[in-house]
């Protein structure tokens, strides 16, 4: 009994050492990854600064022509290089209501879309003649989505409120029509673990579900109606980033933001990683990791430094140029696979 | 209940959670290694030393207690694992905002405080098979005759 009681004296005290060892050497700021990233294969040369009057939440592009989106001042603004002219098209304080979830751009149609999530409406603006519109889908739950390639389709992503699973979903808004195209099972939370971002690639009509906590990433091959994956190179699963509350599940405080932002080309994700590699100095907001939509696998990555004390906040590709915003500049870069 | 029927539980729900964590673990190797590099406790550690060290300790454990000559060697290297990963995740739980749990299987999709709970209790279960366990009759005799 004696010696029993010393030795598990000697075990917890050891414990103790160990994890007070492990606490001394310890980074708690740092999401380290354990993969070495590429950064040879791909390079970005600046090539214009841009100051918009405020901080972009979204951005979208016309050739060299950059439209804005600022959420605090609710404005739609858009940046011509010839000129160098900036003007404000859209005050949405009025036409807007809800939460707002996303904004893109057909431009096929130059079109806006506004995605506000509690009102489950999405509401169009078209710059050429300042028209304003809505569409309403009716009994589907709204968290989200961007215009598909074809037709009337959007893709969203919607919750069922019966089994609070979360889907992906092509949903014609004309007629009022769904098809379910990828359901997350892992989730049983509202959606909430499951809470991402939308992008699009026009020359190979694939739609991207990019997630913000895990490293899932759900591509959609419009023209063949195929769901394929990426899987970032943290590869974090998809668990423990809610908590079950009274009301439902609410995202752990603990739960910690893997994807910002990204944008597309033909054959590439540009994703802005909360990540640094093993003993690299890689600070949050300034590493692009690049994957190949075609094979899925991670390519390069690019790092950006911060500027005027901002990280990157937003990206967006377009030919060769690749725009990122720091606070409320934006830098234009041109991009080369070497 | 007899002493030896409660030691024999002990033992064997011991043998099952080594058994089955290690194999969810190892079934699974590359997220494991990929976790525990991402942990802020454990980043600074070579991984490719810690993640089988981990495993062979889980195996080792499992095996200990398995066979009547090691079973208390097995009950203090079950204590002192379950300690170390109770403290391990209530330290980052409570002192630390970005925590990836290394564990597989259904034991890494528990909410972390069921997570600690579990843990904790299957650390108190080490120490009483511990102090309840004792030695063979056959060793005991044999202490009394010298």
């Amino acid at each position: 009994m004696k010696k029993n009681i010393i030795i598990l004296l000697f075990i917890l005290a050891g414990t103790l050492c160990f994890i007070l060892l492990l606490i001394g050497k310890s980074d708690p700021e740092r999401l380290v990854i354990d993969v070495p990233r590429r950064y040879n294969g791909i390079y970005a040369s600046p090539e214009d600064t841009i100051r918009f009057k405020v901080t972009l939440n979204a951005i979208e592009t016309d050739g060299n022509i950059i439209y804005g989106y600022a959420n605090k001042e609710k404005i739609l603004c858009r940046y011509d290089p010839e000129s160098r002219k900036m003007d404000t098209l859209l005050h949405t304080r009025s036409f807007l209501s809800g939460i707002l979830s996303g904004v893109d751009r057909d431009p096929a149609t130059n079109t806006f879309y506004f995605f506000s999530a509690n009102t489950n409406r999405i509401y169009l603006f078209h710059p050429q003649d300042s028209s304003r519109d809505s569409l309403d889908e009716g009994h589907t739950h709204l968290a989200g989505g961007e215009k598909c390639l074809t037709g009337t389709y959007f893709l969203i992503r919607s919750t069922d409120s019966a089994t609070s699973l979360t889907s992906l979903k092509k949903a014609d808004y004309i007629r009022h029509t769904d098809t379910t195209i990828y359901t997350f099972t892992h989730y049983h939370d509202g959606g909430i673990s499951a809470d991402g971002f939308f992008r699009k690639d026009l020359s190979s009509k694939r739609l991207f579900y990019i997630p913000y906590y895990n490293a899932e990433i759900i591509q959609y091959d419009e023209v063949n109606n195929k769901i394929s994956k990426i899987i970032t190179i943290d590869k974090t699963m998809p668990y423990n980033s809610t908590i079950p509350t009274e009301q439902g599940y609410t995202v752990s405080s603990k739960a910690r933001m893997i994807n910002i932002t990204a944008t597309t080309d033909s054959a590439h994700l540009f994703l802005l990683s909360n990540t640094s590699s093993k003993g690299k100095k890689e600070p949050s907001g300034t590493v692009i990791d690049v994957y190949s939509t075609v094979t899925g696998s991670y390519e390069y990555s690019l790092q950006f430094p911060y500027f005027e004390g901002y990280p990157v906040t937003l990206l967006k590709k377009s030919g060769d140029k690749l725009f990122v915003a720091f606070g409320n500049n934006i830098l234009s870069y041109k991009i080369e696979y070497r | 209940m007899k002493r030896n029927t409660i030691v024999t539980i002990l033992r064997y729900l011991l043998v099952i959670l080594f058994i089955y964590a290690a194999t969810a673990k190892a079934l699974n190797y590359k997220v494991f290694v990929a976790d525990i590099a991402k942990s802020p406790l454990l980043g600074n550690l070579n991984n490719t030393i810690l993640a089988p060290l981990v495993l062979g300790l889980e195996f080792l454990t499992a095996g200990l207690l398995q066979f009547k000559a090691t079973v208390k060697p097995g009950f203090y290297l079950s204590s002192f694992l379950m300690l170390t990963f109770t403290l391990y995740l209530g330290t980052l739980y409570f002192f630390y905002t970005n925590i990836p749990c290394s564990c597989g299987g259904i034991l890494g999709r528990m909410s972390y405080p069921i997570h600690i709970s579990f843990n904790l209790l299957f650390t108190i279960l080490s120490f009483a098979g511990t102090f309840l366990h004792m030695k063979p009759e056959g060793d005991r005799r044999i202490v009394k005759a010298v």
